[in-house]
């Protein structure tokens, strides 16, 4: 993209940007009254059965829980502008340290079950494309079935089992010893694999049909025609084309992980987004909760951005608008 | 060509976790494995928590998985004999109480230093420690279990005087390794203030080394402890919340203990296991049905008894625990001083109950909300207890929800299952649920009151035990709750840990553990 391409997408980036201002206010509002009209009291949990009345009022006071909730949503709102999220009524550490601490470990396992799943994914709907109505294909689509059907607690297990107890191939807890990389990779595969089976399922499945529809397209017959060698027709022409409806779905569910998968989490004992999330809102721990999850809104927005912007570089025929 | 290169791919996939698995397989004798990793090391025990840690500073927090850490990292004054409730000297050799029960005189063990040279230990800080939890500012957790102390004098170093407002001759138990008992360190807190929390100080025989608190926390051994010393260098807490996890895990060999273990057919599979041994002790605890007594049907002694008679404990027991536990006759366990048998027994009879209510003038039943939380086999439990009584015409409506709303409201409710804890002694059991002064009085229930004062005024040890048998016998004659039964606690420990004591309450050290 030359310069006044650049100019454009810049002007769209922009754009979106602003969209953005809105939706996560809307969405900080939601959150916020959603977790005070359920039941249950942060203090009560915080200070346990043995608390005094007097205890529970006075730290509801000093955490200003006893104010009128307009004006809490107005201190809160007042406080996000500057970038204060508040602390954790569980630990008192800063809101933002506390999803600093796990985000690490659920990027990467994002990113990781991603490159699973488009590893084994696209050869995969690649081949079901090129020999479609084959074994090979019958085979491919169902084991793409079975791999969305599984529950990924279930998968998860079963991948303790085997390769954790039985064949010691994997440690089956935690996420390793932090900055030893090899240690860390170690305590990733299993826990990628699991989420990661699910979404080459629907990869392969899109890479076949997208395949399909293009290898079906007029510009392949003549290349073809031409006499290109098939491996050219394919890697060439069709894949190109083929690919882009399959980087919208990777796209779009990365951004999904990116909010942590908190079965997997448990199963694996990996902290992450997810687990920090829901023990927040089973503890009541409005900051957390709050403040998670408009970084994971923010944080989809943004992904959906790229995502976007990816897909006009790839198809010139997209105008971003 | 496109099925080469498929193949290409799925092998060099293959083949990538192929070398890492062999990697990792070749690893397993070389010592430099990271103990957080391979916690079978001869030197280290590697201990299960259910949950992540939310604080180690043991004023601050009454989650139990915070306790379990906390019991093996801090002292108290007494601490209770191991596997038992009977207290014998920790931090104090000795004390005296007053012939009225309301001044305690401690005289403390001298030369004892707080971990990582913060000084020496002396009466200043268990004064500063019960002061810390009376005063309100300090958002301590304990505030209600200090109400009955006036003040705390320390005439010299070694020596603590405690006078109460009321007589209590229960406050040996409250000075104990449970929950207020832990004595911290002056110095520490002082300097360290909120970053206390995660890097504790104590006296006990270990030491924190690292904590990450939604992974793990290591512990090694206090050079200074004046007690017996470990045998093994290194204690590691992981946090492996998943219990299908937590049980692959022992099976491997990567936890050595795995603690309150409440899945019956995991209990018949580890019993046969030859790599694990299994470690019980007797809650001093209860499991009630609570009903709320101010209810103009529950009011009826005849209703309340009709459902006793209605539900089939034994069953209950056996099905949904396995028969890990005890049936209970009344709220006390066989454990506790002032247990007795000898009280109206409300064996399993429906035609009994029927007649009862009856006799109540509710033959056909009348219809009611239980409340329960999910988790602790509570929703199984009320399953069963609804269809029993639906067998006296009692129609039960089950709300269920999770533990954080759970515990706030508890007492908005008529009839709800009550797991209550293991605790010390019979007071502090029944006092939090079964008297009037207290937040949590769920049966609102007060015929107790005037008996625990009289409990806790009686210094004679075999008068308070008749006084506690009194106790028993009016709330099983009231029937103010439903009493089911008694938990078992167990452990489940790899075969080559020798030693282990399965602790009443959430200890998990104690002497004379090694790992050979």
């Amino acid at each position: 993209m030359q310069g006044r391409g650049l100019k454009l997408m810049g002007k769209y980036v922009l754009k979106r940007f602003l969209y953005l201002l809105p939706t996560l206010l809307g969405i900080l509002t939601i959150i916020f009254f959603v977790m005070r009209l359920i039941p249950g009291d942060p203090v009560l949990i915080m200070l346990g059965p043995e608390a005094t009345p007097e205890a529970i009022a006075k730290l509801r006071h000093e955490l200003g829980y006893d104010r009128p909730i307009i004006m809490q949503y107005l201190i809160y709102l007042a406080n996000v502008l500057h970038f204060n999220y508040g602390t954790s009524i569980a630990t008192g550490r800063p809101v933002w340290n506390e999803i600093l601490a796990v985000f690490p470990f659920t990027f990467t396992l994002a990113l990781a079950a991603v490159f699973f799943g488009v590893l084994l994914g696209i050869p995969l709907g690649i081949i079901a494309a090129t020999r479609r109505g084959t074994w090979v294909d019958v085979v491919t689509s169902l084991a793409a079935l079975f791999g969305i059907s599984m529950p990924n607690f279930w998968l998860g297990l079963l991948l303790i089992l085997i390769f954790s107890l039985r064949l010691e191939w994997f440690p089956a807890i935690g996420a390793g010893e932090p900055y030893v990389i090899t240690d860390l990779v170690k305590h990733l595969i299993l826990p990628a694999v699991t989420l990661g089976l699910p979404m080459v399922a629907i990869v392969a499945r899109i890479m076949r049909s997208s395949m399909l529809e293009t290898l079906g397209e007029n510009y392949i017959r003549t290349a073809r025609g031409k006499g290109l060698p098939e491996r050219v027709v394919i890697y060439t022409h069709a894949l190109r084309n083929a690919l882009l409806p399959t980087v919208t779905v990777v796209g779009l569910n990365m951004g999904w992980m990116l909010g942590g998968s908190v079965i997997v989490e448990k199963l694996f004992a990996r902290p992450g987004v997810g687990s920090l999330l829901v023990d927040s809102i089973i503890g009541r721990d409005y900051p957390v909760v709050q403040g998670g999850v408009i970084f994971f809104a923010f944080l989809f927005m943004v992904n959906n951005l790229l995502v976007d912007i990816l897909y006009a570089w790839l198809d010139p025929r997209i105008r971003l608008e | 060509m496109l099925k080469r290169l498929a193949i290409l791919v799925l092998t060099s996939f293959f083949l990538g976790i192929l070398a890492f698995g062999c990697g990792g397989a070749k690893k397993e004798g070389e010592t430099s494995a990271p103990p957080s990793q391979k916690g079978a090391a001869k030197d280290t025990l590697v201990v299960r928590l259910a949950g992540s840690l939310q604080s180690l500073d043991p004023h601050k927090t009454s989650m139990t998985y915070d306790a379990t850490v906390i019991s093996t990292i801090f002292g108290s004054l007494y601490r209770f004999k191991p596997g038992t409730n009977i207290p014998e000297p920790d931090l104090a050799t000795s004390y005296e109480m007053s012939p009225d029960a309301k001044v305690y005189t401690f005289y403390l063990r001298k030369g004892v230093k707080w971990q990582k040279g913060y000084g020496e230990f002396t009466a200043e800080d268990v004064k500063f420690s019960f002061e810390r939890n009376m005063n309100p500012a300090n958002k301590t957790v304990w505030l209600s279990m200090t109400r009955n102390i006036e003040k705390i004098e320390t005439p010299d170093p070694y020596t603590v005087k405690f006078y109460l407002k009321e007589p209590d001759s229960t406050f040996i138990y409250q000075v104990s390794n449970f929950r207020i008992g832990f004595i911290v360190s002056r110095k520490a807190v002082e300097e360290l203030g909120d970053k206390y929390a995660m890097n504790p100080i104590g006296t006990g025989p270990f030491q924190v080394e690292k904590v990450e608190p939604k992974q793990e926390v290591v512990l090694t051994v206090n050079p200074d402890y004046y007690g017996e010393k470990p045998k093994f260098k290194k204690l590691v807490f992981k946090v492996i919340p998943d219990i299908s996890t937590a049980e692959v895990a022992l099976e491997k060999g990567d936890i050595d203990v795995l603690m309150s273990l409440t899945d019956p057919t995991a209990y018949e599979r580890y019993k046969k296991d030859p790599n694990l041994q299994i470690a019980e002790s007797m809650s001093t605890g209860v499991w009630v049905l609570y009903l709320d007594n101010s209810d103009p049907i529950l009011k009826n002694l005849k209703v309340r008894q009709a459902i006793a008679h209605a539900i089939n404990r034994k069953a209950l027991l056996d099905k949904i625990w396995g028969g890990m536990g005890v049936l209970a006759v009344g709220p006390l366990p066989p454990t506790l001083p002032g247990y007795t048998e000898e009280v109206p027994k409300f064996e399993y009879d429906v035609e009994k109950a029927k007649k009862l209510m009856a006799e109540a003038g509710y033959p056909n039943g009348f219809e009611i909300t239980a409340f329960i939380a999910t988790g602790a086999n509570m929703p199984e439990m009320m399953t069963m207890i609804q269809a029993d009584l639906a067998k006296i015409g009692i129609k039960v409506n089950i709300e269920q929800t999770d533990f954080g709303s759970w515990l706030p409201r508890l007492t908005q409710y008529k009839m709800g299952l009550l797991p209550i804890s293991s605790r010390p002694d019979g007071n502090m059991l029944l006092s939090q649920y079964f008297t009037s002064g207290s937040a949590f009085n769920v049966c609102k229930y007060s015929g107790i009151d005037e008996l625990l004062k009289k409990v806790r005024a009686e210094t004679d040890p075999q008068k308070q035990a008749q006084l506690y048998q009194q106790i028993q016998k009016k709330m099983v004659e009231d029937l103010p709750a439903v009493y089911l039964f008694h938990e078992k606690r167990v452990d489940v420990v790899r075969k080559n840990i020798k030693g282990y004591t399965a602790g009443l309450f959430w200890e998990v050290w104690t002497p004379p553990i090694i790992i050979e």
